[in-house]
């Protein structure tokens, strides 16, 4: 081996940065699609301001027999953490979820459940005093936990409340909500149901949304939204329910571009890095490079032994690095760790990111060999051997007018 | 091709232009920016770009009352009295002259910063000595369509741009008292120009004040008693005019940037880009062994990679909520602007490695530009933070037209190197049509730049020209007490900056998707169903011939002017 396997270990740690980092900076992005959407299921919400959505679509889908989960949203500060609060109605969400009490019991309209996650970070229990604050209208609600649920899934970063107390404290008009739920639907029928009964409504799942009964897409209206929130504040005001739109849009844009600058930051670094070990390794046995080639190796053969070293260096280095890194971000996130907007982080691995992460670091680090090792060849064999070191700058630079020439 | 060492490149000073061809070359440089500067007055006499019409409401104040005043209820107009160097001059101009506010702005502001490419001429020649560089300089302020947008449209920023570099040009020559003296003026008087602009150029003084000082400092040669006149005259001076602003309340229209978690915010992003600043200007490079793609692909190039990544990640997905996508037509338009790019970094490559006073000025307007731009992307992606970006982005012109000089003059030197020295007829058969295509090569660039500022519509999706029909349109509402008007945000901004006419904007989004319009009166015009209706900084709103026509139908048209022609087409107001 020409280049030293230390070098690996430098390798293994720069790519290391990146691995461990990649997977939370992915759920990051997921997250709020995590929150509003969930697993097999089907999300409606309001699309038109004047007609938020209501009771009636929530019994209407309950008649065809699906579990729907009517809910409201509050964004607040609680013990000075973010968390998300739910106004809901305990059972379908449990079933929704596919979430279970841990503790206590849901009975009547005062309930106050606190997933497992939160109850981690707070300290809080079953019997405790919670007081939570009101994120859109000046309010104050004081009661005391009644359950500890856990579901899997980013729900248990939340509290839960019943749906009319949520519904106050965000400014809502009594009997509607933010979005409606629903577990296993069908996005064909449900959509159809709604327009055969003149809905109007934004019916989702995934990256899937349609619209029922208007002509504007789902984007529309969020840009709609966004153009009176900037353009026409007095008829933006009169709108409660376009403030959702306007949330999403702005944090879910936000979020992705924030987070796609964050990867192509740390890909740099990690490239720099990689680059860096790998041409100092091989700077470091210039002498034998420059012994081969006296001895009449090729600069052909060179390039194959330093790109089969690099190869295989860096493909074992990227190997422990993605498996110590995933590791890493397993034993952190499960431990609650890391929390961002209230919720904590489940690190997102998929096969294709491994593959595509280690051919990615594969490919960087073989082609920095080879960079650093052209470099070296243009330096002759004698000089190689004797050691040289890189020519120190001069001091002293030539004035600027001299170059360019002076005619006035 | 390689280029080895000083002294092969080398060329000797011929003193061949006098102070004459000086002023010659300042006049053809004036007349040039003059003519594209006004461009605009061949479409509408009317200020291009809407911010013209709160200036002129604050001069018509100004000449009515005859005094300043900062108590006006209406927003555009409170907002620019904050600022009123700009107003008080129009109205002077307009007292002399007898043409109203309104109608004399576009012809006025072009006189005045249609100076600021001789004076960067005049500038760049006293510290090159060169007049390729200075006149390449000099084409590219007074044809750069971004740029010819900024100092060619009505807004206070346009003037903040001519005193940015006769501040820098005296702070170079601040040695000499009187220059000092004026410098202190400068900067108390860009106070009252543009809030913006201020702060952009205590920015780049500062910034080169704390290399001047580190560089004396490491050299033994710091005085305390110019360090003290220094800090007088230049940040404690900013520190007076931030007090203004606070004292004018100008919070209340940017109380996001005053409020303290963004000022600590912008203060950390300052402070990152001091430290790159410092770092960048003592790290010393070796000149020759060069080839001219290493000189211009070094790290620098990563700003540029960046720009253009964000750039065509914005066509494809809105980088700033609530915004315009790129559009074809501006990437397409953009390709001559980074080829540009690119010959400035070489200049700039070739002012690290090479000795020369402006190093620091030249680094400082590009590492100052960045602070604002960078804190922009932090802070959040909503439409403010596109504003404050792209409204800094021109501030670095200055020092892209300098570099760009100076890229441009190293290549012909080359050239002139390799091609002029022998005379031989060989050579010269060669190097005359080298040259030829060079200077050929950077005139049709700049001038293919030029659609930057007047293509908006294509471009931006922004209508920045008023016809006089629309105006009458405006006033003729507000003679008819027609209140509240419903209509577009273009001209929902003139209402109320000029007429102070109750208004709200959601007309086309109405009229798109079939909502009702409950304004008693609406101003909306033919081109809403062609290129649509403008609703900046979101896309424009096309709405449907059917409803623009059922809408006509349903109620009395009122009031109706232009004709199917004009490019706007008619403009109706409708009552009921």
């Amino acid at each position: 081996m020409i280049i030293k396997w230390r070098a690996a270990v430098g390798l293994m740690l720069s790519i290391l940065v990146f691995t461990s980092t990649i997977p939370i900076l992915t759920a990051v992005e997921t997250t709020p699609q995590d929150v509003f959407e969930g697993p097999n299921v089907v999300v409606m919400s309001t699309v038109e301001a004047d007609k938020p959505i209501n009771s009636s679509v929530v019994s209407l889908i309950r008649g065809m027999n699906y579990t729907v989960s009517p809910e409201i949203f509050l964004f607040c500060v609680v013990d000075g953490m973010p968390v998300t609060v739910r106004g809901v109605d305990p059972v379908s969400f449990l079933k929704v979820e596919g979430a279970s009490l841990l503790k206590g019991n849901v009975s009547g309209n005062t309930f106050v459940l606190i997933g497992s996650s939160f109850q981690r970070r707070s300290g809080l229990d079953v019997g405790d005093k919670i007081v939570i604050p009101g994120s859109a209208s000046p309010s104050l609600y004081e009661g005391t936990i009644t359950g500890v649920f856990v579901s899997g899934g980013p729900a248990d970063d939340e509290i839960l409340l019943p749906t009319d107390i949520i519904r106050e404290m965000a400014g809502k008009p009594k009997g509607t909500y933010q979005v409606i739920r629903v577990l296993d639907g069908n996005i064909t029928t449900i959509s159809s149901a709604l327009r055969n009964q003149n809905y109007t409504v934004a019916v989702g799942s995934g990256s899937h949304v349609t619209t029922t009964n208007t002509n504007m897409t789902y984007e529309e209206t969020v840009a709609m939204n966004l153009m009176l929130r900037y353009s026409d504040e007095a008829a933006f005001k009169t709108t409660n329910a376009s403030h959702m739109g306007i949330f999403a849009q702005r944090a879910s844009s936000s979020v992705e571009v924030a987070v796609l600058g964050f990867i192509i930051l740390d890909a740099s670094l990690t490239f720099i890095g990689s680059f860096s070990i790998l041409s100092r390794a091989i700077f470091d046995r210039r002498r034998e490079i420059g012994i081969l080639r006296a001895i009449g190796a090729s600069n052909m053969k060179i390039r194959l032994i330093i790109l089969r070293e690099s190869v295989l260096l860096s493909s074992l280095s990227a190997f422990v690095a993605l498996l110590a890194g995933f590791l890493v971000v397993n034993l952190v996130s499960s431990s609650g760790l890391i929390v961002v907007f209230g919720q904590t982080m489940r690190p997102v691995i998929t096969l294709s990111m491994f593959f595509w992460m280690f051919a990615g670091m594969v490919l960087v680090s073989s082609m920095s060999g080879l960079f650093v090792t052209e470099s070296i060849m243009r330096v002759s064999p004698s000089r190689l051997i004797a050691g040289f070191e890189v020519e120190k700058k001069p001091t002293e630079k030539a004035d600027i007018s001299e170059i360019l020439g002076a005619d006035i | 091709m390689s280029l080895d060492t000083d002294k092969k490149l080398a060329l000797p000073s011929t003193g061949r232009f006098s102070g004459r061809h000086m002023l010659a070359y300042m006049l053809v440089l004036y007349l040039i920016t003059l003519l594209i500067r006004w461009i605009p007055l061949f479409l509408s006499p009317l200020p291009y770009n809407i911010d013209g019409f709160s200036m002129a409401g604050v001069s018509d104040g100004i000449i009515s009352s005859g005094h300043w005043s900062l108590n006006s209820s209406m927003y555009g107009i409170a907002y620019n009295q904050k600022t009123p160097f700009f107003p008080m001059l129009l109205s002077e101009f307009s007292l002399i002259t007898g043409i109203s506010p309104l109608y004399a702005e576009q012809y006025m502001l072009p006189f005045i910063t249609a100076s600021i490419p001789p004076f960067v001429f005049y500038f760049v020649s006293r510290f090159t000595r060169n007049i390729t560089a200075s006149v390449t300089a000099a084409l590219f302020l007074a044809f750069n369509g971004l740029f010819s947008f900024l100092t060619g449209s009505i807004m206070k920023e346009s003037l903040g741009l001519l005193l940015i570099p006769v501040g820098l040009y005296l702070y170079m020559g601040r040695e000499d008292i009187r220059k000092r003296i004026l410098l202190c003026l400068v900067l108390i008087f860009i106070t009252f120009v543009h809030y913006r602009s201020t702060l952009m150029l205590q920015i780049f003084l500062i910034l080169m004040l704390s290399w001047d000082t580190i560089r004396l400092f490491d050299a033994g040669k710091l005085r305390l008693r110019h360090l003290l006149m220094d800090i007088i005259g230049i940040p404690l001076i900013g520190f007076i005019s931030l007090l203004y602003y606070f004292w004018v309340s100008m919070q209340d229209y940017y109380g996001k940037a005053f409020n303290i978690n963004e000022m600590v915010l912008f203060l950390s992003v300052a402070l990152i880009w001091f430290l790159i600043y410092i770092r960048f200007m003592k790290r010393s490079y070796s000149a020759g062994g060069k080839s001219l793609f290493r000189y211009i692909m070094d790290w620098k190039v990563i700003a540029l990679v960046i720009a253009l990544g964000a750039f065509l990640l914005n066509s494809r997905k809105l980088v700033f909520a609530g915004t315009i996508n790129t559009s074809s037509a501006l990437l397409a338009t953009a390709v001559p602007y980074v080829i540009l790019i690119l010959f400035s970094l070489l200049g700039l490559s070739i002012m690290q490695r090479y000795r020369n006073k402006y190093l620091p000025m030249v680094a400082a307007i590009y590492v100052g530009t960045f602070v604002p731009i960078t804190y922009s992307l932090v802070r959040g992606l909503d439409v403010f933070s596109q504003e404050i970006l792209y409204r800094s982005y021109n501030f670095m012109d200055f020092a892209t037209a300098i570099s760009l000089g100076i890229g441009v003059t190293f290549l012909y030197a080359v050239l002139k190197r390799y091609f002029f020295t022998n005379e031989s007829k060989q050579s010269l058969r060669v190097g005359i049509p080298a040259a030829f295509a060079l200077f050929a090569a950077v005139v049709i660039l700049l001038a293919a730049t030029v659609p930057l500022g007047y293509d908006t519509v294509e471009l931006f999706g922004v209508q920045n020209v008023t016809y006089e029909y629309e105006v009458s349109a405006i006033d003729w509402a507000k003679s008819a007490n027609c209140t509240p008007v419903g209509t577009d945000q273009r001209l929902g901004d003139i209402m109320r900056d000029y007429n102070n006419v109750s208004h709200s904007k959601s007309v086309p989004w109405k009229l798109k998707y079939h909502k009702p319009v409950n304004s008693p009166f609406i101003l909306l015009e033919d081109s809403w169903t062609t290129w649509g209706a403008q609703m900046h900084p979101s896309s424009p709103v096309k709405v449907q011939k059917a409803a623009f026509s059922s809408l006509i139908n349903q109620r009395s048209v009122i009031f109706s002017s232009g004709h199917p022609d004009a490019p706007e087409g008619r403009i109706y107001i409708l009552m009921g």
